[in-house]
């Protein structure tokens, strides 16, 4: 079976909408002609060349959208990477609190303050686990 | 305000000897000015765009569903379960997933772009200013010194996170830029042409549904032709806004398209004013836009 591509659905939608107003068109513009068996059976298929054209319509979208997958792939596996740089960088703002906690305790050891060495201890270890 | 450029750098001078201390603080200025700005805006506003697809799409499914009961309902069936409608319009239900999915993986990018050019180096720096007053308390050090290992410091992190930072945003723009393009043209192609004729087809459904109503019983119940057409009359204006905004959406869709190569276009220089008022000026062209959709959706 041949493959219908995305413009070609398109198109195919197009001209089911168009022949489905041409047949509402029609049965307006005879009502008074037409049996109401008439009607029916031509509104009928109005409501199926509307149905047709929606699924062609599905069929071209389906079809587009296909066509990328392998971008759509691309731009997860860097989206993944991005989002690990961004971690690296909280990372290096980790070690800059750590590096300044390590130096307030060595300050607080070089003065011999108990008090102030117990704090920066804490403080560093805080730190270090996150 | 953070000064830039030679003007503070002149200022820096004439305030300090010309020492280390003075190259490490000219330095530090030239590093705050390349920042990313344009990345991190271009990234806020083409999330913020994607983030409309959906009210759009979930529009599109619950009109194909009033659609099919319309047909169901002109064709002998007056008393329909949801279940025949859900069953007609699984086609539609399954293609509007498969836009959305493609969508998320660009909102996905555009979130990590994001937070990637937005890492604030401004903590960077409020760390750094840490070490410096952890460093003065320490002891040993005078004044000089103290602000010397600020600087040093400060210098270190800039460079460390913002040079580490433009790299893998340069990386990520240039490798993906094709990938962006062919996303961002697939989705316009949908939501401009697809999308706009399942608007066109549904309201076409409603016209056919009323006029035929209408047309079979006004005669017979005036009030309630008068209802049916206040009713029709209103889906039918409630079609015109979502075609209006699915018009925006796609033209939006094709800024992010345009903003992602201005971005490649000047990768090495992601700092740049010029590329700062472009992606400026195609921001608020979204903004335009998202306020058009939200009207409708």
């Amino acid at each position: 079976m041949p493959t219908v591509d995305a413009e070609q659905s398109r198109t195919i939608a197009r001209l089911y909408a168009e022949l489905a107003a041409t047949l509402n068109e029609y049965r307006f513009g005879h009502w008074t002609e037409l049996t109401k068996q008439q009607r029916a059976e031509l509104e009928s298929h109005e409501w199926t060349l509307l149905t047709y054209s929606s699924n062609m319509t599905t069929h071209a979208i389906r079809l587009t959208v296909a066509n990328v997958a392998d971008a759509v792939t691309a731009i997860t596996r860097a989206t993944r990477k991005l989002a690990a740089a961004a971690r690296r960088i909280a990372d290096v703002k980790r070690g800059l609190a750590l590096a300044s906690a390590a130096v307030t305790l060595g300050g607080a050891i070089a003065s011999g303050n108990a008090t102030a060495i117990a704090a920066a201890a804490s403080s560093a270890l805080d730190i270090a686990d996150g | 305000m953070r000064c830039c450029g030679p003007a503070c750098a002149s200022r820096a001078r004439t305030r300090t000897r010309p020492n280390t201390l003075t190259l490490l603080v000219v330095l530090v200025a030239t590093a705050a000015c390349t920042r990313p700005v344009a990345v991190s805006r271009y990234a806020l506003s083409a999330r913020e765009v994607t983030a409309r697809l959906p009210g759009a799409t979930s529009a599109l499914a619950e009109s194909c569903r009033r659609a099919h009961s319309y047909r169901l309902r002109r064709t002998g069936t007056p008393w329909y379960e949801e279940d025949s409608t859900r069953a007609a319009c699984a086609g539609r239900d399954s293609a509007l997933r498969e836009v959305l999915q493609a969508n998320r993986a660009l909102a996905n990018y555009f979130g990590a772009l994001s937070a990637l050019a937005g890492s604030k180096t401004a903590e960077v720096a409020a760390q750094v200013d840490q070490l410096g007053d952890a460093a003065s308390s320490a002891g040993p050090f005078d004044g000089s010194q103290v602000r010397a290992i600020a600087a040093l410091a400060k210098f270190a992190a800039s460079r460390a996170t913002s040079g580490y930072q433009r790299s893998k945003l340069r990386d990520a723009i240039a490798s993906e830029n094709a990938n962006v393009q062919a996303v961002t043209v697939a989705l316009h192609q949908v939501i401009d042409r697809d999308f706009a004729s399942y608007v066109t087809g549904d309201d076409a459904a409603a016209t056919r549904f009323y006029r035929s109503v209408l047309t079979e019983g006004a005669g017979h119940e005036p009030l309630a032709a008068i209802l049916a057409r206040n009713d029709y009359d209103a889906r039918h204006e409630a079609s015109g806004a979502q075609a209006d905004a699915l018009r925006s959406l796609a033209r939006a869709i094709d800024a992010i398209g345009r903003g992602h190569q201005q971005l490649f276009d000047a990768r090495n220089h992601l700092g740049a004013k010029e590329l700062l008022n472009g992606i400026l000026s195609m921001a608020r062209e979204l903004d335009g836009a998202m306020a058009r959709i939200d009207k409708a959706f």
